[in-house]
């Protein structure tokens, strides 16, 4: 999964600034190699799910920090980290809660970190990943999960309707005379 | 009715309590029930204007460890206002009076506000040999719940008992305890779990119902939402170490003095909905992760007949759990189809920012 929407490149998505410093993509893959070695030791677990594997999903700019979806066996989050060359995170104390705003909403990051990478602030999305079959679901689960935060609250949280059961009727798409 | 029309505000103020105080109350309770920047007003005109709900509170088989809870609520003025409210009319326990006089009170408030009082339970029922396992004022308590709930307006079930059942229905529930909606079926009931439920949800369940005179919103297991939606997994200030693979391996090792995730050692984090980890306990002093301790699951139901507390968790239906079975019928399916991973991603963000209009159903 790429970056969609917000390309590491020279000119942030979210403030129209010209970037320097680490590209997102670079920080989701240090993640992915800090995780991989967690992952040496939590297969042995009945939360890991041998099926999945370690992935960063659709890392972006936003407010200089990175931000993407970490997928692993055995959770997925949202993940927002400081990149190297990049502004540092609020102060905080590991453990701790603090307060993001997003278009969707605010959400509660927790403070927590991993040897060999650091800081992260996280917000869980899923934990333990039982119900995942396949990497690709997981991906595209994650990718949903993103482009729903950045959808502004009240409009499009809803699911695309191609993507909802047929037979569950859709009384905005009725009142608003869409789809069927 | 026929009662004559007394509000909450009035009777708080015969009781001592200054209108400071009152409006502090009303701040308080706007903030535990997460109301926006109007809240205060909204419920401090509420109980200015609204006559008073009653609230009768009675006791089954139990341990009083609810009314323990709730007398220690972290504000002591929430605590006093409520209290002066529900002592009012009938809390055995906390009452003035006794014997004869205590239950023609019962039977006054039942013929006063009939349809108009909060019946809340602590405890539950039991079924055998007629109910003679909890006998209250001479009669089965069975009966008596059955006859007040008849005429209540909504029903409170306190704790893991009246909601589940808890150690009294444990296998192999000798006395046939029974959570009170397997008696009380033509009246709505919010199912307040815990053992204890934390002092604060439950006078923020009081005072919701009180102020606004009607049920807070429930999902599907009649709890209400504004306290059970959360999973201590998910809001877990130890959450990171899972995520990093750090476990306390056994008590007191390096693992457990470092504070790291409790999951090996049976904590029921993972499968538990409640509040603990973000109101935490004890004016949020603490909970029992931040002691050491793993959640032993005690809102959830028969969370007595899921082994030892101490067994580790091996079967978690994650999906079931957190995302939104109601609508796609992923806990029927037990996995994320490919077409339904956009809504499973849609649904967790929406739960994330306090969106979510279908709580998660149980695991």
């Amino acid at each position: 999964m790429g970056t969609e929407g917000g390309p590491g490149g020279p000119v942030s998505p979210s403030t129209g600034e010209p970037v320097t410093g680490e590209p997102a993509e670079a920080v989701g893959a240090r993640l992915v190699s800090a995780y991989r070695e967690v992952a040496r030791t939590m297969r042995d677990l009945p939360v890991y799910n041998p099926r999945l594997d370690v992935e960063a999903v659709g890392f972006r700019l936003h407010d200089g920090h990175a931000l993407g979806v970490l997928v692993t066996p055995w959770f997925m989050n949202i993940v927002l980290v400081a990149r190297e060359g990049g502004p540092p995170l609020p102060d905080a104390a590991l453990g701790a809660f603090r307060t993001v705003d997003f278009p969707a909403g605010r959400v509660s990051l927790l403070v927590g970190e991993v040897f060999g990478f650091g800081r992260l602030d996280t917000a869980s999305l899923f934990s333990p990943m039982a119900g995942f079959d396949d990497p690709a679901t997981a991906r595209e689960t994650a990718a949903a999960a993103l482009l729903a935060l950045f959808r502004p609250a009240g409009r499009g949280v809803e699911a695309p309707e191609e993507t909802r059961p047929a037979k569950t009727p859709d009384r905005r798409a009725l009142l608003f005379g869409r789809g069927a | 009715m026929g009662a004559p029309i007394e509000t909450f505000y009035q009777v708080i103020r015969r009781q001592g309590i200054s209108r400071r105080s009152f409006v502090k109350f009303c701040s308080l309770t706007a903030a535990s029930l997460g109301l926006g920047a109007n809240g205060a007003a909204t419920v401090a005109n509420a109980l200015e204007t609204k006559p008073r709900v009653p609230v009768i509170w009675m006791h089954g088989l139990e341990c009083t460890c609810c009314s323990e809870s709730f007398i220690r609520s972290a504000h002591p003025l929430v605590k006093d206002v409520v209290l002066s409210m529900i002592s009012l009319d009938y809390d055995d326990t906390i009452m003035a009076a006794a014997g004869h006089q205590a239950d023609a009170i019962l039977q006054e408030t039942r013929e006063k506000h009939k349809g108009g009082y909060i019946l809340a339970v602590e405890g539950n029922p039991p079924l055998n040999e007629d109910g003679m396992y909890c006998i209250d004022g001479g009669r089965p308590f069975v009966e008596k719940l059955k006859e007040m709930a008849a005429d209540s307006m909504a029903v409170i079930a306190w704790g893991a008992c009246a909601s589940w059942g808890c150690v009294q229905a444990a296998k192999p529930n000798p006395t046939h305890a029974v959570p009170i909606d397997k008696v009380i079926r033509d009246k709505p009931i919010i199912k307040v779990p815990g053992c204890p439920p934390i002092a604060e949800v439950m006078t923020g369940v009081v005072g919701y119902v009180v102020t606004f005179g009607k049920l807070p919103e429930l999902d599907r297991q009649g709890r209400p939402k504004m306290f059970y939606s959360q999973r201590i997994h998910d809001k877990c200030y130890r959450r990171p170490h899972f995520d990093a693979g750090q476990f306390v391996e056994a008590w007191d090792d390096d693992g457990a003095r470092k504070g790291y995730c409790l999951y090996k050692m049976g904590c029921k984090g993972p499968t538990t909905y409640n509040a603990c980890s973000t109101t935490r306990w004890n004016d949020g002093v603490s909970f029992p992760i931040q002691s050491g301790h793993g959640c032993i699951g005690c809102s959830e139901d028969a969370f007595w007949d899921k082994g030892s507390f101490y067994d580790r968790l091996t079967n978690i239906s994650a999906f079931g759990v957190e995302a939104n079975a109601d609508t796609i019928g992923i806990a029927a399916a037990g996995a994320v189809a490919a077409g339904l991973a956009v809504h499973a991603g849609v649904t967790a963000v929406r739960r994330l920012t306090g969106h979510d209009e279908n709580t998660p159903p149980r695991g």
